[in-house]
């Protein structure tokens, strides 16, 4: 179990990442930080390895982010300000176009692409079988395509 | 799409250096255990988790795969679960749970207490026993304003951890003798914990819950008559994008069933960990709920 410091240095970049394309805002996705490592503080399990307990974190801020996401009427953040300064153009174009698509596709093309889960990995975290992940990352990738392609028309 | 083009993108999310000191600091102070208080609009609601009941409502369980399709207009059912009666057997006294007891607390301690047996009365909190309670009345009707109906409470009301956080909790109660009557009782209520790889489980099934209410594990009594869990996946099946796919499903199933070619299908039944399997579980078989 870490303390809250080394919770924090150690993983809130990768909840905080996740949060953000969730919830399309900074302020909901610090809350959602914050949210997600108190209950690791009070509820976490004894973790078997660290791998264990990075999946038991992005699972518990996923189901975080949906939570809020459905309780609460956010305010998504200016798309301009989403991504830090100095960016290519074009990665701000990718987080936008993410950020446009349902949440049940950002999530999985999240932890496949980003995060590099394995589809059997992300069927566990998310609780959906893996020719279901498959199917929302092929339905995914082409709703990213089709924004692409709409946006250079 | 170009996966290494995506994760350079998102990557390039960083938490602020001030957001992660302000975090630190509210979980240092928090002591672990306590709720954060950041202003007096949140609360904490204890639920007794010994008294989780288990899943016994035919019709339970298709609301809670109900989504609310607000953009159409109205409420509608989707999913391929239909727990057979045999199975679930609607109107039976829940086995588990003798009532409810809630409990509201800030970090100065407990303000309000609720117990409820079964078959009582549902009690609300006079203005006097509110003072009495050590708050003002305003603060008191503000929990009040948590439960704006109370013929709705009468039907169900979820149990919020927090303002904004999930629901922890929600019970609904239903009538044996017919509705309004005073012959109330509690049928259930719920509670989600996270087990080890982070899925929630408990007991399901308040109307018109949707498919984000329900947790990972649902509660259910087994066709070897043990309690368990099945997948949320395995009820509702996959959740849909949109109100239109959710009517598009609802419509499928609902031809499936009128044309025969509907049957049961039995899943597995998992312990609390979602990985051993104690059983298995009907789903189908029973009539459609609209």
């Amino acid at each position: 179990m870490k303390n809250a410091r080394a919770l924090v240095n150690t993983y809130g970049d990768m909840i905080y990442r996740i949060c953000l394309v969730a919830l399309k805002n900074h302020a909901d996705a610090e809350d959602a930080v914050q949210e997600v490592f108190l209950k690791y503080l009070t509820r976490a399990p004894d973790f078997d390895s660290v791998e264990h307990e990075k999946a038991w974190l992005i699972r518990v801020a996923v189901n975080q982010c949906r939570n809020m996401a459905r309780n609460n009427r956010l305010i998504p953040t200016d798309p301009e300000l989403l991504s830090p300064p100095g960016n290519m153009p074009e990665h701000n174009a990718d987080l936008e176009a993410l950020m446009q698509i349902p949440e049940k596709f950002k999530i999985v093309l999240t932890l496949r692409y980003v995060h590099g889960y394995r589809i059997k990995d992300i069927s566990g975290m998310i609780g959906i079988s893996p020719s279901a992940v498959k199917m929302r990352l092929t339905k995914g990738k082409k709703l990213l395509s089709d924004i692409y392609r709409k946006e250079r028309l | 799409m170009n996966g290494k083009r995506l994760k350079k993108s998102v990557n390039s999310i960083e938490l602020s250096e001030r957001a992660k000191e302000r975090i630190i600091n509210i979980l240092e102070q928090s002591e672990y255990g306590e709720a954060v208080q950041r202003d007096a609009e949140e609360y904490v609601f204890e639920v007794e988790p010994a008294k989780t009941p288990i899943l016994h409502y035919a019709i339970t369980a298709i609301s809670a795969c109900a989504v609310l399709a607000v953009a159409a207009g109205g409420a509608y059912l989707w999913g391929r679960g239909i727990v057979s009666p045999d199975e679930s057997p609607a109107g039976q006294k829940a086995s588990v749970g003798e009532g409810i007891s809630l409990t509201r607390q800030e970090l100065g301690g407990a303000l309000a207490e609720y117990n409820q047996e079964h078959g009582t009365e549902l009690r609300f909190p006079t203005e006097e026993e509110c003072a009495e309670a050590g708050t003002n009345e305003n603060e008191c009707f503000e929990f009040l304003s948590l439960f704006p109906d109370k013929e709705a409470f009468l039907q169900y009301v979820d149990v919020l951890a927090e303002k904004g956080e999930a629901i922890i909790g929600s019970f609904h109660r239903t009538s044996l003798y017919g509705p309004g009557g005073n012959d109330t009782e509690v049928t259930g209520y719920h509670y989600y914990f996270y087990n080890a790889s982070g899925q929630t489980y408990g007991s399901s099934g308040v109307e018109g819950l949707r498919y984000s209410d329900v947790p990972d594990l649902i509660a259910v009594m087994t066709a070897e008559g043990a309690t368990g869990y099945i997948t949320k996946e395995d009820l509702c099946g996959d959740e849909p994008s949109s109100p239109e796919e959710a009517v598009e499903m609802m419509e499928e199933r609902k031809k499936a069933y009128e044309n025969g070619t509907y049957s049961p299908t039995v899943v597995n039944a998992y312990d609390t960990d979602g990985k051993t399997i104690v059983g298995s579980f009907v789903i189908g078989g029973g009539e459609i709920y609209e």
